[in-house]
């Protein structure tokens, strides 16, 4: 883990990585681990059957600086929603640490657990099932102030004006109706609108255009990186479809089985895969003109293997640009 | 990898001639409190003997509903006029009897929840085998090798044959369902977003399977989806429909290309290219109007930032703009124009505000 350590939590050399000049990340994961025992439980250990261990996170290094939206791409089963969930503490790390702002969360309880999640919040990828029904929009964005104590309630009125403007939602509009009178693209909204209520650092958007109609999911998109930008937060952009990254992230991490197999600046990482399971994502994109698909799968095919570049003194890296890593160890096992 | 070839077998699969579907006039409507709500208006489509038509458009806009109603499959409230005519004989006009007899042998479908359909307590293959022996004539050991079969056909090991659902992940059992849909050999395929609870890399698969299946058998599919993409890698034909209606049909890589309806442009703006660096993603602001008593005019009018006073009054036939290509817009000659405005994020700013429709005053 040392040599990713260096690489991740120090924007590279020379780069234009936008943790440049800013070596205080808002959140960072170091040697993040989580792993799930299947089975195992009392008749089984009785009976002398010890548990399947599943490493659903497997030894991640990341860190995401103020105002940065940073992707997470991999298939279903590759642990990027547990890393998600992990860092925001709705698992329990089996190993590693998280460092929000500078200070270790990990393993936070009681008060200083409460004080983390004011400041780390998710949005999930189902609208339809994420908002409660009986309750309005107003009181849905309003639920977390409450939770978190904000006692006055015209402050609480005016801070949930306040989020669904910056949400795009007119409030007039919005504010007594319930959530089956929105549309998905508008439940996203309000759903992002109550995760930023309490005016968060840092945001989990876990698959947050994954069930909307593609004619919405731009605006959606656009919102996350206008959100990022204004309000300085920090972004997890967690998603399957590595087309959406080149959007609106800054950087990017390629997930399989549980680890990072190659990450760096978006565009780079996009125009040039290295990791057999990164062309593998890119090759499955659809696109809606034959000839620019034949073209990239000619591209895909023609580029070169990564393990041959040289690995430097015994690092798990290969750097192949300025902000571009792929781990040398992993064009293995990319069949699921 | 298995192999690819149709089965040589008469016994199994691959041996019905693939079938004709005509639509004509579909109209679907339910009585609600304040009058009908329509949610198909009058359209009509065909579908020849080994095609694949795509119907595209946002959740709302009456794409699967017209998937259900040629399967017969919608509410008993539903009001359905019109033609559904399969090899001449209209669907809509048959007994249950009749009905029972072309499902699944003529007519299958697979929807996205498709994979939670199977049942967890039997194993998967012995799932397919009754459905196939329930349908035809024929003896469990011949069923079990058209299993096999199928199972070789959408890439998953025969073996596996034996499993039990939860031992499949979402991308298998999606692909086990397409396996029991295609167990009878049905003519005609209407798949209702079936690739859409899966990741890029299942989704591509399953693609590339539906690809191969209808190179080998010719069959005739419907698919219905949101994703214009799916469309543009699985379909010959596409039809994009908005608020109950087709506002374009004709060759899907000549719409996608070259789109005369405003709305087409959008959907495309909206959609991610991968392979364009420059493209910018523009989504299409507002939200589908009211299907209650719906505005007179052109139902995109009130999103279309090219409406004119008389989108508003007169609503647009299909108009043929090529060959086997129609569109609903009024203005066909402007289209060089409306695509060069269209690609333009500033041209989409000045259309309607995100006002919800009133679901919940139906």
């Amino acid at each position: 883990m040392t040599a990713a350590d260096a690489t991740m939590h120090q924007p590279a050399a020379g780069g234009t990585a936008p943790t440049e000049g800013n070596p205080d990340p808002v959140i960072a994961a170091s040697g993040l681990t989580k792993h799930f025992t299947i089975g195992g439980g009392l008749i089984a250990s009785m009976l002398g059957k010890p548990g399947r261990v599943v490493k659903a996170v497997d030894g991640v290094d990341l860190a995401i600086s103020q105002g940065e939206v940073f992707g997470l791409v991999g298939g279903s089963g590759s642990g990027k929603s547990t890393l998600g969930m992990t860092l925001v503490r709705l698992h329990r790390a089996s190993a590693g640490t998280i460092r929000f702002r500078g200070r270790d969360v990990t393993n936070s309880r009681g008060a200083e657990l409460k004080k983390y999640r004011r400041e780390a919040q998710i949005i999930f990828q189902d609208p339809y099932g994420s908002l409660n029904p009986r309750l309005t929009i107003a009181q849905v964005v309003e639920e977390p102030l409450r939770i978190h104590g904000v006692r006055d309630k015209a402050e609480r009125a005016l801070r949930v004006v306040e989020a669904l403007e910056r949400v795009l939602i007119a409030p007039a509009e919005y504010l007594h109706r319930y959530p089956h009178e929105l549309s998905g693209g508008q439940r996203q909204r309000i759903a992002i609108a109550r995760a930023i209520v309490l005016e968060p650092k840092f945001i989990v958007a876990d698959e947050p255009v994954s069930m909307l109609d593609v004619s919405v999911q731009a605006g959606i998109l656009e919102l996350l990186e206008k959100l990022s930008r204004e309000m300085g937060l920090a972004i997890l952009y967690v998603s399957h479809d590595i087309a959406t990254v080149r959007y609106i992230c800054d950087r990017v991490a390629v997930m399989l089985h549980g680890r990072i197999v190659e990450y760096g600046d978006a565009r780079e990482v996009t125009s040039y895969p290295a990791h057999a399971y990164t062309r593998r994502l890119m090759a499955a994109v659809p696109s809606v003109d034959p000839a620019e698909k034949r073209k990239r799968l000619e591209m895909l095919n023609s580029l070169s293997s990564p393990a041959g570049a040289t690995a430097g003194g015994g690092s798990e890296w290969i750097a192949l640009g300025a902000d571009h890593f792929v781990r040398h160890d992993a064009p293995h096992d990319v069949d699921r | 990898m298995q192999s690819r070839e149709a089965p040589s077998s008469p016994t199994l699969i691959g041996r019905k001639p693939p079938v004709h579907l005509q639509v004509e006039d579909l109209r679907v409507q339910y009585r609600v409190a304040k009058g009908y709500l329509i949610a198909v208006d009058r359209i009509s489509f065909e579908v020849s003997p080994g095609q694949t038509i795509g119907l595209v458009g946002e959740s709302g806009c009456g794409k699967s509903t017209v998937g259900k109603a040629i399967l017969r499959l919608l509410p008993e409230d539903a009001i359905v006029r019109g033609k559904v005519l399969l090899d001449g004989d209209d669907v809509l006009k048959m007994s249950d009897r009749e009905l029972r007899s072309i499902r699944w042998t003529k007519l299958a479908l697979v929807t996205q929840s498709a994979m939670n359909s199977l049942d967890p307590v039997y194993r998967i293959g012995d799932q397919i085998v009754e459905s196939i022996v329930a349908h035809e004539d024929i003896a469990k050991a011949q069923a079990w090798a058209r299993a096999e079969e199928l199972f070789e056909l959408v890439g998953i090991s025969t073996e596996r044959l034996r499993d039990y659902p939860h031992q499949f992940s979402g991308g298998m059992r999606q692909r086990a369902v397409i396996a029991m849909a295609l167990s009878l050999n049905a003519g005609l395929l209407v798949a209702d977003e079936p690739t859409t609870a899966l990741d890029s890399i299942m989704q591509d698969q399953v693609l590339s399977r539906i690809r191969e299946l209808q190179d080998a058998f010719h069959r005739s599919m419907i698919l219905v989806t949101h994703d214009i993409g799916v469309v543009a890698e699985t379909c010959q034909t596409v039809a994009v429909m908005y608020a109950g209606s087709i506002i374009e049909i004709g060759p899907t890589a000549v719409v996608l290309a070259e789109p005369f309806h405003p709305y087409t442009m959008g959907l495309r703006n909206a959609f991610p290219r991968i392979d364009d660096e420059r493209h910018e993603l523009i989504s299409i602001p507002g939200t589908l109007p009211n299907l209650i008593n719906p505005p007179q005019g052109c139902r995109f009018a009130g999103r279309c930032p090219f409406k004119t006073e008389h989108c508003e009054h007169v609503a647009p036939p299909l108009i043929q703009v090529g060959e086997g290509h129609r569109s609903a817009c009024h203005y066909p000659e402007r289209v060089v124009e409306f695509r060069a405005r269209a690609q333009e994020r500033q041209t989409w700013n000045g259309t309607q505000a995100d006002i919800p429709t009133p679901v919940g005053a139906l």
